[in-house]
C-alpha cells in the first residue's frame, strides 16, 4: 500500500470481491436437494427412491403433536388446528382423528358407490339379499345405539358406500378421546399433517410450519386460559430440515466468526502486522467466490452440500498466503519471495487440482459441481497468491526498516534446532505403516456410516421423538412398497387387483399387517364393468325391493332414490386414472399410480407393518409380476456406491498425484518422502475415528480428502531443497503457522453441537495435527 | 298471623317455587334412584310407516357405564363402560368406540350425568332449562356443541319430584325417541305411572301391549 499502483490493486481486487459477494448473495440458487449426491438413476429401484426422496409421501408427512394440561383441551386444541388446516391449501392432508374425507369426497364415493364397492356382485340384489340388508338396516334404525346411517338410508340401504370407506380405512387407527386422536393415557392430541409441497423445500417447509404455528395460536386462544400452557410439536423432514437449516446457519455464524477473531489474533502474532492479516485473506476469498459464481453459471444454481463441502476443501488456500509470508525474508522484494517458494506450492496446488478434478467427471451430480467448485477456487486462490499479493505487499525499500518481519528470527530457529535432533522414520517404516493401516482398516466392519439419515444429521433425540409419535399415530413407515408396470393403465391395474388377492396370503401368514393399493379407489376397467354388468334392470330392482319390504316397517316410497340411483349407475361413465385425476380423491391416489416419460404405468403398493422381511421377500420371488422395494436398503445401497466411487476417485487422484510428483519434484528419488506421510495421515486419522468408534461417513471422507491436501503441502515444503538454514527455518515457520491457523479454525467447529460441523472439525483438526508430525518424522534427511 | 301476612306469603309464594332449580331436580334424583329400572321406548322415524317400541330393563352403572336390556320385540344388550359401547344381538357383537358415535353418546352421558346428579356435566354439555313445577318437571337440554346439534336438537328429562320418568331424545329432521321408565318389581322406589301427562305424551302406555 505504498504506491499508486499497489493502492489501485487494492481497490480494484476489493471492488471485484465485493461485487462478486454481492452478486452471489442474490443470484446463486442454493439448492438443499440431498439427491444430487445420488448417482443419477440406474434402476428401477434407484429412480424409485429418488423420486420418493424428492417428492414421495414419506418426505411430506409431518406428524404433530399437542401437549395439554388435560385431554378434554388437547382434543378441543386439535380438533379446532384440524378445522383450520383443512380450510389451507398449503396442506394435501390434515388427520386427526376426525373425519378423514371431506364432504366433496364423501360425495365422489357416494356417486361411484357401485364402481368401487368390493361387495357388488350379481346375487347382491336379488330378494334374499336385499331382505338381509333391510333387517340390518331396521335393526340399525331401532337399535338401543342408534347407529343408523339415515341420511344414506334410502339412497343406500344396502350400504354400499360404507363397503367402499371401510376397505380405504387405515388398517389401525390411534385411540381417540372426544373424536381425536391421543396418545394413550396421556394428554397428547396427536395428527398427522400432509403438506403439497415436498419435505427438501425448505421455504415452502417454513411457510407450512408458521402457518401451522399461527393456526395453533389462534385455537389457544379461543380456549379457556388454563390451557395457555398447552404446547405444540412438529416433526419429520420438513421441519427438521427448516429447524437445521437455521441452527446450522446460526452455529456456522458463531463458530466462523469466532475461528476468524481468533485466526486474525494468531496471525497478527506471527507476523505482526494487521495489513499481512488483510491481505492473507484476498487469496481464499477469490478462490470461494470465483468458485461459487462460475459453478452457479456453469450447473445453473448451487447445491447447499457442495458448497459447504466446497469451502471446506478451500480451507487449504488459508495456507498459500502464510507460506508467502513467512518466506518474505528482509530486505527481499516481495515477488522475489513468492518465485522463491512458487515450484513448490504450484506443485502443490496443481497435484491437488488434479485429484478434485477426478471429482469432476463423477456421475453424481453434487460431486461433479464439488470438484469443480474445489479446483476452480483454489487455481484461483494460488494464482492470486502468486501475482496478485506479492504487488500489494510493502516493500522494504519504501516502508523503511521498522515494520521488517523475519520469519527466521525468533521462536522459529529455536523449534528448528529443536526438530533437528527429533528422530526420523526411514521411508520403509512409513510404507509398512501405510500398508498395515491399510490392511487393518478394509478388513474392519462397521468402517462406514450408509445411513442416508446420516446425511441429514437431525440430532438424536429429535430423530427419536419423531419416530415415537409415528408409532402413537400408527403412520406407515414407507419402507417396503411393491411396485408394478404395465404398459397401460388397464394391464396395472389389473395387475394390481390380482396382487392385492395374492397379498391376502402373505397377510393371513403375518408376514404383513397389510398395504395400501391405488385398485381400492381405482378399480380396473375390467372390474368396473364386471361391478356394473351385476347391477339389475330398474324392473328386476323394484321387483325384489318390493319382495324384500314385505312385512316391514319401511315407507313404501322410502327407497325411491336409491331405485333412480342404481338405474343411473348402470349406465354411469367408467372411472378413469384421467377423471380420478381430477376428483377430489386425486390426492390419496397421484402418488401410488404414475406414468413414466415412456408412457408406462407404474403403481406402488406400499406394505404397512412388514414383520419377516425374508419370508416376504421370498413371496416375492414366486410372485415376479410384482417386485418387492426397501427403500432404506436400496439407499444404503446407494450411498455405499457413492462412497466406492469416491473410494476408486482417491485412488485414482493418489496415482495421479504420484506421477505428478515424479514429474514435477526436483529429485524424483523424494516421492516417498513427500507422499507416504500423506498417506500415513488420512489412513490414521481414519483409524483413529474407527478406534473411538465413529462410523466413517461422507463428511469424514471429503474432511480427510483436505487433510490429505493440507499434508501434501507440508510434505512438499518438508523436502524442499533449502538454500540456507534461514531458508529452512522460514519454511518449518510458515508450515507451523499453517498447522496452528488450520488447528484454530477447525478446532472451534468442532465445538460445534451440529454434528456435520463437528465431524469436519474434528476430523480436520486431529488430521492436520497427525500430518505436522509424520511430515516432520518422515521427511528427508537433508 | 295476620290476614296481610297471609296475603303477602300467598304472592311470594310462587317466586319461592321459582328458586328451585335444575341442579336441585337431578340432584334430588340420586336421593331416590333406583338404579335398575324397565322401560318402553317408541321410536317416531320417518322412514318408516308406524313407530318401533321397544320394551326392556334398563340399569345404571356408575359413574358413567349403563346397560340397556331389551326384551321385546327382539333380545338386544347394548353396554356401555369406559368410552366403549358393546352390542349385542343373537350371535352378532358390535363394539363401538362411544367417541365416534355422537348420538348414542349424547343419551349416554346426558342419562348419566342425570342420574349421577352431576349438574356440572350437564352444564358444560348442554344448555339446561326447567320448566314445570315440582310435581311435573321438564329439564330441556340443547347441545352445546354445534357438531352434536346437527344430529341432537334436544333432550328432555321428565320428572316427578325426585323421580325420573320419562327421556326424550329429538333430532333436527324430525325422527324422536321417548323412554319410559318404571320400577322393577323388587325395586325400593314408589311406582309411577302417569307417562301420559307428559308434553308431547304419546298414546302408548307401558301395560298396553300392540
Amino acid at each position: 500500500m505504498n504506491n499508486p499502483g499497489s493502492r489501485g490493486l487494492w481497490l480494484l481486487w476489493l471492488a471485484l470481491l465485493a461485487a462478486a459477494g454481492h452478486w452471489a448473495l442474490h443470484n446463486v440458487r442454493i439448492s438443499s436437494d440431498l439427491t444430487a449426491f445420488l448417482p443419477a438413476a440406474g434402476n428401477e429401484t434407484e429412480s424409485l427412491l429418488l423420486e420418493e426422496l424428492q417428492n414421495g409421501t414419506a418426505s411430506r408427512l409431518m406428524p404433530v403433536a399437542i401437549d395439554a394440561p388435560d385431554r378434554d383441551s388437547a382434543a378441543a386444541l386439535s380438533k379446532s388446528l384440524g378445522v383450520s388446516l383443512r380450510r389451507n391449501d398449503q396442506f394435501a392432508k390434515v388427520l386427526n382423528g376426525q373425519a378423514s374425507l371431506d364432504q366433496a369426497q364423501l360425495d365422489w364415493v357416494m356417486a361411484h358407490r357401485y364402481l368401487l364397492s368390493p361387495e357388488v356382485d350379481s346375487n347382491r340384489y336379488a330378494v334374499q339379499q336385499l331382505r338381509s340388508a333391510l333387517e340390518d338396516r331396521l335393526w340399525e334404525l331401532g337399535s338401543a345405539a342408534e347407529l343408523a346411517v339415515k341420511d344414506f338410508l334410502a339412497r343406500d340401504p344396502t350400504h354400499e358406500s360404507l363397503a367402499v370407506l371401510a376397505q380405504w380405512r387405515s388398517l389401525q387407527e390411534p385411540p381417540t378421546h372426544r373424536g381425536v386422536w391421543m396418545q394413550s393415557n396421556q394428554s397428547r392430541a396427536l395428527l398427522m399433517v400432509e403438506t403439497k409441497a415436498p419435505g427438501f423445500d425448505l421455504d415452502a417447509q417454513e411457510t407450512a410450519i408458521q402457518t401451522i404455528q399461527a393456526a395453533f395460536e389462534e385455537a389457544l386462544a379461543e380456549q379457556n386460559p388454563d390451557t395457555a400452557t398447552a404446547t405444540l410439536m412438529l416433526t419429520g423432514p420438513g421441519p427438521f430440515g427448516v429447524e437445521l437449516r437455521r441452527t446450522t446457519q446460526r452455529e456456522a455464524q458463531v463458530f466462523s466468526t469466532l475461528a476468524v477473531l481468533l485466526l486474525m489474533g494468531f496471525l497478527f502474532w506471527a507476523y505482526r502486522s494487521v495489513y499481512r492479516v488483510l491481505l492473507g485473506a484476498l487469496p481464499l476469498a477469490s478462490g470461494v467466490l470465483a468458485g461459487i459464481v462460475l459453478v452457479n453459471h456453469g450447473y445453473g444454481g448451487l447445491h447447499g452440500i457442495t458448497m459447504a463441502f466446497g469451502i471446506t476443501l478451500l480451507g487449504v488456500a488459508i495456507d498459500y498466503p502464510l507460506h508467502l509470508f513467512s518466506h518474505h525474508a528482509p530486505g527481499q522484494s516481495a515477488i522475489l519471495a513468492v518465485r522463491n517458494i512458487w515450484p513448490t506450492l504450484r506443485l502443490g496446488v496443481v497435484s491437488t487440482c488434479i485429484a478434485y478434478l477426478t471429482m469432476v467427471v463423477s456421475d453424481f451430480d453434487g460431486l461433479a459441481q464439488l470438484g469443480w467448485l474445489t479446483v476452480i477456487g483454489l487455481a484461483m486462490a494460488a494464482a492470486a497468491t502468486r501475482w496478485g499479493l506479492p504487488h500489494l505487499m510493502p516493500s522494504e525499500k519504501a516502508s523503511g526498516a521498522k515494520s521488517s518481519f523475519d520469519a527466521a528470527q525468533g521462536w522459529a530457529s529455536a523449534w528448528y534446532a529443536g526438530l533437528a535432533r527429533s528422530p526420523r522414520l526411514p521411508w520403509w517404516m512409513m510404507l509398512l505403516l501405510v500398508i498395515g493401516l491399510f490392511a487393518w482398516l478394509s478388513t474392519r466392519p462397521q468402517l462406514w456410516q450408509d445411513d442416508l439419515g446420516s446425511l441429514t444429521p437431525v440430532p438424536r433425540a429429535q430423530q427419536l421423538q419423531d419416530q415415537a409419535l409415528r408409532e402413537a399415530l400408527a403412520a406407515p413407515d414407507l419402507r417396503y412398497m411393491a411396485v408394478l408396470h404395465g404398459e397401460d393403465s388397464e394391464q396395472v391395474l389389473q395387475a394390481c387387483e390380482a396382487l392385492g388377492h395374492a397379498l391376502a396370503e402373505p397377510v393371513g401368514d403375518d408376514l404383513l399387517k397389510g398395504y395400501d393399493s391405488p385398485c381400492r379407489y381405482l378399480p380396473s376397467r375390467a372390474t368396473q364393468e364386471r361391478r356394473q354388468a351385476a347391477l339389475p334392470d330398474p324392473e328386476t330392482l323394484a321387483a325384489n325391493l318390493g319382495a324384500a319390504q314385505t312385512g316391514m316397517p319401511f315407507r313404501k316410497d322410502l327407497f325411491e332414490p336409491f331405485l333412480a340411483e342404481m338405474a343411473q349407475a348402470r349406465s354411469q361413465t367408467l372411472l378413469t386414472p384421467e377423471s380420478i385425476h381430477g376428483s377430489p380423491l386425486a390426492g390419496v391416489i397421484a402418488s401410488l399410480l404414475t406414468r413414466d416419460d415412456q408412457g408406462r404405468w407404474r403403481v406402488l403398493l406400499p406394505l404397512h407393518g412388514v414383520r419377516d422381511e425374508t419370508a416376504l421377500a421370498e413371496w416375492f420371488s414366486r410372485h415376479p409380476s410384482a417386485q418387492l422395494m426397501d427403500l432404506k436398503q436400496s439407499s444404503e445401497t446407494m450411498v455405499a456406491g457413492f462412497r466406492d466411487e469416491m473410494l476408486w476417485r482417491i485412488a485414482a487422484a493418489t496415482a495421479v498425484i504420484l506421477v505428478m510428483l515424479l514429474l514435477g519434484l526436483q529429485q524424483r528419488s523424494r516421492w516417498p518422502f513427500v507422499l507416504l506421510p500423506v498417506l500415513a495421515t488420512v489412513l490414521s486419522t481414519a483409524s483413529l475415528f474407527h478406534l473411538a468408534g465413529i462410523r466413517l461417513s461422507l463428511f469424514h471422507m471429503t474432511s480427510l480428502m483436505l487433510v490429505g491436501g493440507i499434508v501434501l503441502d507440508y510434505a512438499l515444503f518438508f523436502n524442499r531443497n533449502e538454500r540456507d538454514t534461514a531458508e529452512a527455518v522460514r519454511t518449518l515457520h510458515a508450515l507451523t503457522i499453517c498447522c496452528v491457523s488450520t488447528l484454530t479454525v477447525f478446532g472451534i467447529l468442532a465445538l460445534s453441537q451440529i454434528p456435520v460441523l463437528r465431524a469436519i472439525g474434528a476430523t480436520v483438526a486431529c488430521g492436520v495435527m497427525l500430518g505436522y508430525i509424520l511430515a516432520v518424522l518422515g521427511r528427508q534427511r537433508s | 298471623m295476620s290476614k296481610r301476612m297471609v296475603l303477602l306469603l300467598a304472592v311470594l309464594l310462587p317466586s319461592v317455587v321459582q328458586a328451585w332449580d335444575a341442579a336441585e331436580v337431578i340432584q334430588g334424583l340420586v336421593h331416590e334412584r333406583a338404579d335398575a329400572a324397565r322401560f318402553t321406548e317408541i321410536k317416531y322415524l320417518k322412514a318408516l310407516e308406524h313407530p318401533i317400541r321397544l320394551d326392556g330393563e334398563v340399569r345404571f352403572i356408575p359413574p358413567d357405564g349403563m346397560e340397556k336390556y331389551v326384551t321385546a320385540p327382539y333380545e338386544e344388550r347394548m353396554t356401555v363402560s369406559n368410552g366403549w359401547l358393546r352390542l349385542q344381538r343373537g350371535e352378532k357383537i358390535r363394539e363401538l368406540e362411544l367417541e365416534r358415535h355422537p348420538v348414542a353418546q349424547a343419551f349416554v352421558t346426558a342419562f348419566t350425568a342425570t342420574l349421577m346428579g352431576d349438574a356440572a356435566t350437564l352444564q358444560q354439555h348442554y344448555e339446561m332449562k326447567l320448566d314445570g313445577n315440582e310435581r311435573a318437571w321438564q329439564l330441556s337440554l340443547t347441545p352445546r356443541e354445534s357438531d352434536l346439534l346437527d344430529k341432537v336438537s334436544l333432550i328432555k328429562v321428565s320428572g316427578s319430584g325426585k323421580v325420573l320418568q320419562s327421556f326424550e331424545t329429538l333430532q333436527p329432521k324430525g325422527d324422536r325417541a321417548i323412554m319410559y321408565f318404571s320400577a322393577l318389581p323388587h325395586a325400593i322406589t314408589k311406582p309411577e305411572r302417569e307417562p301420559g301427562g307428559e308434553p308431547g305424551g304419546n298414546p302408548a302406555s307401558e301395560q298396553g301391549s300392540e
